[in-house]
């Protein structure tokens, strides 16, 4: 049952309905949300269904026996956190990750190998996360362990975040999830808002552009130029109009539940530079990535100066590239983004300090141009990201400086890649709104009173106007 | 030295390393509240604080500050 689909819309009614009946009492809401997530899952992958489960009951179990060993023996706690740690990663690096190490090891042996052609559970790479979050908090001691096993499965497992994020924290979700929620007009109705919002960016920005990218990156060596180099800068909207769109509706789905979970992004075209740009994109695994990597590494490299904090934001970035999976690609990708980084370590401007000299900055030509560069810096990456392997990444590279075979033509104008620019006319508009207004949901969401049944209404029509069954399925599912 | 202190010698090195006089401590007070505070001056302030107090801090209680507060008890922890 995808996000985007009717089916989804009839579960989420029910649950809510539900939901709010029982609104004074905090574990029948608990209770609900927990067994509607594990319906949720099971009819995506009924299969892997035992995977969160054990799980989560097992992380459940550790961070009671961590709490209880915290005040009494730090250091077993400390040794149960590691152990925790490396419990939760190894089905992570089992299923998204063994192949590729047999495949990589043969290889470098020279031998033959078997794959095990294994099928990742649905959702692994986020609620791991999240598992690991709680280990590590307790760890360190800045949260109490979750002593209620069905808060802490919705925690784990939330419907609405399991399939792909945002990735929460314990101690951001856990103490929303004891007080009762009650039905909250504004909150409501910017949930309804932002879910419809992100139907609209999927329907109307990413899956209209997919059609033009997709079918010229995927066969890059029969176009020539300046289709390969359209479709590289086309491909970031694409990008983000899809996880942007699937992240307002996970959020939205859940302050409609009246729960506040993490943000994803932040206007992240309007950055103006590649720091700024990663402090807005996919912000709830970078920020988790800089608390859990960069910042112990760079504390216990302090000594090295700038150097240590060029290491750890090497490590750092190469796990963000290997995270979206098994892939040298996602490495390179990686590696190339860590290296942007070195100048504006070394030069100062990585900081937040350098941000706020840029507030209101996007009406200035030099910030125009800032932003400009970044995300031609952000397009040349997604290229890497976007190539399925090394040789189709050259291979496209190769193409734009010299195409060689037939030129395919296209037509004069594309309808579809048309369309979706129109609706990406209409995010910018809005991004700059936000930006303007400093928040998300105070641009084109920002109505009131009959304007919120409009703007529903309006954005809900021309979802279902131009969604067609040719609507794909969400690219970060299968992270 | 008592931990009021700690926490005006704590503030004057985040206004001296971030660059901003106009910086208010209390041991309330998290990263959220101060704009220039973030993962990367984070560093550069505990690298300032170890100096001004002349200790070395482990990883481990670096990064179990959760704000100020226990930044400075961590610091008084290590000056008794």
């Amino acid at each position: 049952m995808p996000l985007l689909s009717l089916a989804f819309v009839g579960f989420f009614a029910a649950v809510f309905a539900l939901y709010h009946m029982v609104r004074t009492n905090v574990r029948a809401q608990n209770i609900i949300l927990l067994t509607a997530s594990l319906v949720f899952y099971a009819l995506l992958d009924w299969r892997a269904l035992p995977l969160p489960v054990a799980m989560t009951l097992l992380f459940y179990w550790l961070g009671i026996a961590m709490g209880r060993l915290r005040a009494a023996d730090p250091r077993r706690a400390a040794r149960l956190r590691s152990l925790a740690v490396v419990l939760g990663l190894l089905p992570l690096l089992y299923f998204k990750y063994f192949d590729f190490f047999i495949a990589e090891a043969a290889s470098l042996l020279g031998t033959g190998h078997t794959s095990l052609r294994l099928i990742m559970p649905v959702g692994i790479s986020f609620f791991t996360f999240r598992l690991l979050s709680y280990a590590i908090e307790l760890g360190r001691g800045t949260i109490e362990p979750e002593r209620d096993p069905v808060a802490f499965g919705v925690y784990v497992c939330f419907f609405p975040t399991l399939m792909a994020g945002p990735i929460d924290r314990p101690q951001h979700l856990l103490p929303q999830l004891a007080a009762p929620r009650r039905a909250d007009y504004a909150m409501l109705s910017l949930g309804l808002k932002r879910f419809v919002w992100g139907c609209f960016l999927k329907v109307c920005v990413a899956d209209p552009i997919a059609t033009y990218a997709d079918s010229i990156i995927d066969d890059y060596a029969s176009y020539g130029s300046w289709p390969l180099l359209a479709a590289a800068l086309v491909y970031p909207i694409q990008l983000y109009a899809d996880f942007a769109g699937y992240s307002h509706m996970a959020v939205g789905s859940a302050q409609m539940l009246g729960l506040r979970v993490a943000e994803n992004f932040n206007r992240p075209f309007m950055a103006q530079n590649v720091a700024d740009y990663w402090r807005r994109w996919h912000m709830s695994l970078t920020s988790w990535l800089t608390d859990y990597v960069f910042l112990p590494l760079n504390i216990a490299w302090r000594s090295l100066g700038r150097l240590g904090t060029v290491l750890a934001c090497l490590v750092n970035f190469v796990l963000v590239g290997f995270w979206h999976g098994a892939s040298w690609t996602y490495g390179l990708f990686g590696l190339y983004h860590a290296l942007l980084f070195v100048p504006l370590i070394v030069r100062g401007r990585m900081s937040k300090r350098r941000r706020i000299e840029w507030r209101d900055p996007w009406v200035a030509p030099a910030s125009l141009l800032r932003m400009g560069g970044t995300y031609l810096l952000v397009a040349v990456g997604l290229v890497i990201f976007r190539s399925p392997d090394l040789g189709a990444c050259l291979g496209f590279a190769g193409h734009v400086v010299a195409p060689t075979g037939a030129d395919t033509p296209l037509p004069y104008i594309h309808w579809s890649l048309a369309a979706g620019l129109a609706g990406a006319t209409l995010m910018a508009v809005n991004s700059w709104l936000e930006e303007r207004r400093g928040g998300t949901g105070k641009g084109l969401l920002a109505t009131r009173g009959a304007g919120d049944v409009l703007l529903v209404a309006l954005l809900a029509v021309l979802a279902l106007a131009i969604g067609t069954s040719a609507t794909q399925v969400f690219i970060y599912q299968r992270f | 030295m008592d931990n009021t202190e700690i926490l005006k010698q704590v503030e004057a090195v985040f206004r001296d390393v971030l660059d901003n006089e106009a910086i208010v401590l209390t041991p309330a007070t998290t990263a959220a509240d101060v704009d220039e505070w973030d993962s990367l001056t984070h560093v550069e302030l505990v690298v300032a604080v170890e100096h001004r107090f002349s200790v070395k801090l482990t990883s481990s209680e670096i990064l179990s500050w959760r704000n100020v507060g226990d930044m400075v008890a961590c610091l008084a922890a290590h000056l008794a």
